[in-house]
């Protein structure tokens, strides 16, 4: 990497549309790159061709963001109350809603559907996000999550039943 | 609950904002700069630590003095 403006020029929309994607909310999008950028700037010396650049940014960036996801909530759980549900810190995520992808006409229903994700778990957050909204196959979801193509499947599968119980 | 999931698929890709790139650049240099502040701050301990130990000298020197003076006299003059 000898340009790194050329190099950030290539991946920005990439880390910034994924990072959109986890926080909905487009500050939350901004911190998350500029963590992703610092943190492969300062690795990239110890990346190892093994796998292809682009997956290995997908993996920074989903790291990246459901560790800050958590740290939001960890804060905000702690100044609320510690009495605080999951369901009612998933509905102040709800009101942090400000994702400029969405269209108007459908940003009820995606809010609505978003409330549901947010209450899965980090890899059936990944596998709707990467599958749906990224729009990956199911051999990239499975090389960047380091599992087999089954096993993103069966993810797929229970996400989608999870979602079902929630609504 | 397909059809509610296909929805997603209308989001659509933006672009960051242009100043992104600077906060970037800026937040490298900040941490470039902040092993500096921790140089400069071991360096003022060094010499708040060097300040106290010599003003311990010159305090424990200065006792030693008035015990010199303190002392009778009276033998030396009656000798």
């Amino acid at each position: 990497m000898n340009d790194p403006k050329a190099f950030y020029d290539k991946y920005k929309s990439l880390v910034y549309n994924l990072a959109l994607n986890y926080s909905t909310n487009k500050e939350d999008a901004e911190e998350i790159t500029q963590d992703v950028f610092l943190s492969v700037f300062k690795k990239m010396s110890s990346f190892r061709n093994e796998s292809k650049i682009e997956t290995w940014i997908f993996r920074v960036t989903i790291n990246k963001s459901l560790d800050y996801l958590k740290a939001k909530k960890r804060f905000k759980r702690n100044f609320m109350n510690d009495g605080v549900s999951i369901d009612q810190v998933s509905q102040t995520e709800l009101s942090d809603f400000n994702h400029p992808g969405v269209v108007l006409e459908s940003k009820e229903k995606i809010q609505d559907i978003y409330s549901c994700i947010n209450k899965l778990s980090e890899d059936h957050k990944t596998v709707i996000i990467l599958l749906k909204i990224e729009n990956r196959t199911y051999s990239d979801v499975a090389k960047i999550m380091k599992i087999s193509v089954g096993a993103v499947e069966s993810l797929f599968i229970r996400a989608k039943k999870e979602i079902r119980c929630f609504t | 609950m397909q059809d509610k999931l296909e929805i997603l698929s209308t989001i659509k890709r933006v672009s960051p904002p242009d100043y992104l790139y600077d906060k970037i650049l800026e937040r490298i240099n900040n941490k470039i700069q902040a092993p500096l502040i921790y140089a400069y701050a071991a360096c003022i301990l060094l010499l708040i630590t060097f300040n106290i130990f010599s003003i311990n000298f010159s305090i424990a020197d200065n006792l030693a003095a008035i015990n010199l003076i303190d002392m009778p006299t009276n033998f030396l003059q009656y000798e």
